[in-house]
């Protein structure tokens, strides 16, 4: 409020300095003000601009968005094209628009259209580019199909910078929507402003240019109200629902070893490599149950990445004989935008129809005692590991890696979470579980067999080991 | 009138406010030159050749925003602007006084639609005017009125600059404009499909005889300048008047001079010229035509005109 009342004060002494007809006080302009709103004409020329304003800017919402994630692979080409869209003055946009589309509303919502598209797009392939790339791998491990992907994953994770290209992009609407009104003659807030400056109204024009900032304002607050009530999430998340069901999922083969001959996994670390598995080898056969332990930094983790086929082996050769590896990663890897329910779902969605995902999903967690509903930030570390048990077990892989399941749980959950296993496993699965000694009582009356890796990482020159293949 | 300035300047008029036209006496002491503005418009061609004797400085302008800003600065002793221009600055406290009417009608309907020939055609289409606001606006919407249509209701009526509007007729793209001169000559040399349907001069006058004529545009002129100068004045609107009664019984005497400031072939500007109605009077002679025909556009749109209809007895009337 002060910084208004120093800036009416200046105004006020600046009109006493000129003419009123080039420079009216600010009451004079309040007065039109409150006249403008009284009237019911000035609410359907409001309504018409915003009508043609948000047209354009829906339109360059979803031309941004969805040219942002479906044409990924292309972005190199196409962001440098959009990006000298920028470069274009809004003006020639609205004398081509006229010729293009004549005096009409069409040409007043495309100039919006092509004055917002290239904020929204940029800020979209700028999110495409910082999607979390574990969850990415997280997508990769699950099978889950490109379409509940680019759904489930990489729109949600664009949603922040579109959001802000969105808040970026509303401001610019109303610029160019008035600029278009007044060339186009199309009837709204524009030409109401150019008619005031012809009829030398100048408190009338100063008026219409108050109200446009009241009505940027108070879209601005609409827009952050939307995000915070989390209104599009719940349009979001029913895609879910209606998303169709795509069997991108190759079908289960029994039967054939799976094994590991003499892998070896280097890794650099500052100029060095380190190499931290060494000629590891092992059988798995349908029925195995198999813990891997050793001390921290042994390659356990490593290993069973190798397995799931998330990474290559520098050495040695992994035969998988078609079965599908599916892991569950040390980190829950849960997104955070759907409930614990829905990050099952979005697992099975490629395998099986809606409401019997979500049964499947709501029976998993019920027998873990975590309430489907509530999301990843609500639920405790052992909890989240409890869901990310749930969503690997419940993919029905052939080859179950689970990597510390029980970490951060306690007792009990760590109870439940055994009990689960071993429903959820049949003398078809093979499974793999790295895990501290103490925890292979749980697993009791079961065949167990136990690996310990007892490689100590090491320092190697680069000519001790080729990358790929056999070593 | 300023539908065409537009025009002027798109068909590459870059004529720069400021700088002196023909007619401009460098030397000549400061306070006997006299500031004049104008569109470049054929109202406006008796600037052109203007008697020798008299230093006239002469500012072409391209909006009626530059105008505008102009005479509200005290930067032009006398502009060529439309009367409701006149009666709206003298409404809102602005030092000027109505000189001389000089243009009394260069608007035409002009329809490229063969069904479209009588008023009673137009209910239910689109015809596109220049300079909302200004005389091509209110006269058409006056008559639209008074022949039974209603703006927005009946005909729909949009508003663009005339030069886009001009662009379209001549591209097919719009079969229903208002058009000045010289526009209009330019329009219908390249689009023989485009036929003008109505004088609006001679609609007016049928439709409101009572106004005798249509005071369309004239000089508007500085208090202050008739004040401090008013043997300029005297001398200025009798040379004007001399020029502009000299192309209009002449109007062979057109030339590469006149081309040149119109940027137009000699032969458009002389088709234009025929079809304008260019006629000196008096301030004090017009009083009569200009008051009935503010009061009728009072009845338009008020706001035109500042809301009320300037005394005539008061002192806008030269």
């Amino acid at each position: 409020m002060l910084t208004f009342g120093v800036i009416a004060i200046i105004w006020k002494a600046a009109s006493l300095t000129t003419n009123p007809l080039i420079f009216p006080p600010p009451e004079t302009v309040v007065k039109s003000l409150v006249g403008l709103l009284s009237a019911v004409e000035t609410w359907k020329l409001m309504a018409g601009t915003a009508k043609k304003a948000i047209t354009g800017l829906i339109a360059a919402i979803m031309a941004g968005v969805g040219c942002g994630i479906i044409m990924m692979p292309i972005t190199p080409y196409i962001r440098p094209a959009v990006a000298s869209l920028q470069n274009i003055p809004l003006v020639s946009w609205v004398l081509l628009a006229i010729i293009w589309f004549g005096f009409t509303d069409t040409s007043v919502s495309f100039v919006v259209f092509v004055a917002t598209l290239p904020v929204i797009y940029l800020n979209t392939v700028a999110g495409a580019s910082a999607i979390d790339p574990r969850l990415l791998e997280m997508a990769k491990n699950f099978r889950i199909p490109t379409a509940l992907r680019r759904y489930g994953i990489e729109l949600a994770s664009v949603a922040t910078h579109i959001s802000a290209g969105v808040s970026v992009a509303i401001a610019i609407m109303w610029k160019s929507v008035v600029m278009a009104e007044l060339f186009a003659s199309s009837p709204g807030i524009g030409t109401a402003m150019e008619i005031s400056r012809t009829y030398l109204q100048t408190d009338r024009l100063m008026a219409w240019t108050l109200l446009l900032v009241i009505l940027g304002l108070f879209s601005e607050y609409l827009w952050r109200l939307v995000l915070q009530k989390r209104l599009f999430a719940g349009i979001y998340r029913a895609g879910l629902r209606w998303l169709p069901a795509c069997s991108g999922v190759p079908g289960k083969v029994n039967g054939g070893i799976f094994k590991a001959d003499q892998v070896m996994k280097c890794f650099r670390h500052n100029a060095e490599y380190v190499r931290v598995l060494n000629n590891v080898s092992l059988q798995l056969h349908p029925g195995d149950r198999t813990v891997l332990t050793g001390p921290s930094g042994s390659g356990k983790t490593t290993l069973l990445r190798i397995l799931a086929g998330l990474d290559e082996p520098d050495g040695g050769l992994v035969t998988r004989s078609k079965k599908y590896a599916c892991i569950m990663f040390q980190e829950p890897r849960l997104l955070p935008w759907f409930t614990a329910e829905e990050n099952i779902i979005l697992a099975l969605r490629g395998r099986m129809p809606f409401k019997e995902a979500r049964a499947k999903a709501r029976n998993m967690l019920g027998r873990l005692g975590i309430p489907a509903h509530l999301y990843p930030e609500q639920l405790s570390g052992g909890m989240s590991k409890a869901v990310s048990l749930a969503r690997t077990l419940a993919v029905k892989a052939d080859v179950i890696l689970l990597d510390e399941p029980f970490s951060s749980s306690d007792a009990g959950q760590k109870k439940r979470m055994v009990d689960l296993i071993k429903d959820s496993i049949g003398p078809e699965n093979i499974l793999v579980v790295v895990s501290h000694e103490s925890e292979n009582g749980d697993l009791q009356n079961s065949k167990v067999s136990i690996m310990d890796l007892q490689n100590r990482p090491e320092q190697v020159d680069t000519g001790d080991w080729k990358s790929g293949g056999i070593g | 009138m300023f539908s065409y300035i537009a025009f002027a300047a798109s068909a590459g008029c870059s004529r720069s406010s400021g700088k002196g036209g023909p007619g401009d006496t460098a030397g000549i002491p400061a306070g006997n030159i006299v500031r004049i503005q104008a569109p470049v418009a054929p109202p406006c061609i008796p600037l052109v050749s203007l008697p020798q004797g008299q230093g006239v400085q002469v500012i072409w302008y391209k909006s009626m925003n530059e105008a505008t800003q102009r005479i509200i600065e005290g930067k032009a002793d006398v502009s060529i602007i439309p009367v409701n221009s006149m009666a709206l600055l003298y409404n809102k406290g602005v030092q000027v006084q109505l000189g001389a009417v000089s243009t009394w009608g260069i608007l035409y309907l002009v329809s490229g639609d063969p069904g479209v020939r009588e008023w009673k055609d137009l209910k239910g289409k689109s015809v596109a005017v220049g300079a909302r606001g200004f005389s091509p606006d209110l006269v058409f919407r006056g008559l639209l009125l008074k022949n039974g249509l209603k703006a927005g209701e009946d005909v729909n009526v949009f508003y663009g600059t005339s030069s886009e509007i001009a662009q379209m007729v001549v591209a097919g793209k719009l079969l229903l404009a208002v058009l000045p001169e010289p526009l209009l000559t330019s329009v219908l040399a390249k689009n023989g499909q485009v036929k003008i349907i109505m004088n609006l001069e001679q609609e007016w006058e049928k439709a409101f005889p009572e106004i005798r004529g249509l005071p369309q545009a004239g000089l508007a002129v500085s208090k202050k300048f008739v004040q401090e100068q008013p043997a300029a004045w005297q001398q200025f609107s009798r040379n004007y008047a001399q020029s502009l009664e000299a192309y209009v019984e002449n109007p062979e005497k057109i030339g590469p001079q006149e081309e040149k400031v119109f940027d137009l072939p000699a032969e458009i500007i002389k088709q234009s010229l025929d079809r304008s109605s260019l006629k000196f009077q008096s301030g004090r002679e017009s009083i009569e035509s200009v008051h009935r025909y503010l009061s009728q556009i009072q009845l338009i749109d008020p706001d035109a005109i500042g809301g009320k209809v300037p005394d005539k007895e008061g002192d806008f009337y030269l």
